[in-house]
């Protein structure tokens, strides 16, 4: 299985409505869960929330407009909280690699990601950017991840 | 059952609802999970505010609390 990972290191430009205001808002607020609430709750459908401690990271929310939620359906993001990450775990640990280097730099991260991901045992190649940024909740570390497909989810076999 | 005490009844469900939904709201608000338990009730039950909530939703919300709680206790530890 080929998995593809490419960091974006300029400024890209969008007209994604949802990544604009992911990335306003993290600009207004580098990443403090308590500033800009309102703005924060707007987008919070599309973004996937993980703590991170030591090597794990934990779900702490799965909006249902994810790529998360696409593939495995809104029952898994009504109880994601607590989980250690989708089902698929080969491509969960290299998907949350990213997430320790956001936390430890405190930069957000730009990439876009190409890879089969496994859904009830059928592969699905998946292929999406991905802007990843720290998140301050009540002084826990956490990454918030917004993932846009570039093209939809197709089964493999 | 008599109008008056189905009328108190429906006074005690709001009461104890009352009471719930300020003890919960407080305990979002410790947590500071208010911005992602507002998406969450919207997203999985289409509602606004806790006090729309039944208890079986509540429990959910409860689930999310109670799951933060421990990742943080972690995190500190």
């Amino acid at each position: 299985m080929h998995y593809e990972r490419t960091a974006i290191d300029a400024p890209i430009k969008t007209d994604d409505l949802v990544y604009c205001r992911a990335a306003a808002w993290f600009r207004a607020t580098r990443g403090d869960a308590s500033a800009d609430t309102a703005a924060l709750t707007r987008i919070l459908p599309y973004l996937q929330v993980q703590t991170v401690s030591g090597d794990e990271t934990r779900y702490l929310y799965c909006g249902t407009l994810t790529p998360a939620g696409a593939l495995y359906g809104k029952d898994f993001c009504r109880t994601a909280a607590g989980k250690s990450g989708i089902p698929d775990e080969k491509v969960d640990r290299y998907l949350t690699r990213t997430y320790f280097d956001v936390v430890r730099n405190q930069r957000p991260a730009l990439e876009r990601v190409a890879m089969p991901v496994q859904v009830e045992g059928v592969p699905h190649f998946c292929d999406f950017y991905r802007f990843i940024f720290p998140l301050n909740l009540n002084g826990v570390s956490a990454v918030a991840a917004l993932a846009r497909f570039a093209d939809t989810p197709t089964p493999l076999n | 059952m008599s109008l008056r005490s189905e009328t108190v009844d429906t006074q005690i469900a709001s009461i104890l609802l009352d009471c719930n939904s300020e003890k919960l709201q407080s305990l979002i608000d410790e947590a500071g999970l208010d911005p992602l338990v507002r998406a969450y009730i919207d997203e999985h039950f289409g509602a606004r505010h806790i006090e729309d909530l039944n208890n079986r939703q509540i429990r959910d919300v409860l689930n999310l609390i109670a799951a933060f709680r421990a990742l943080a206790k972690g995190a500190a530890g």
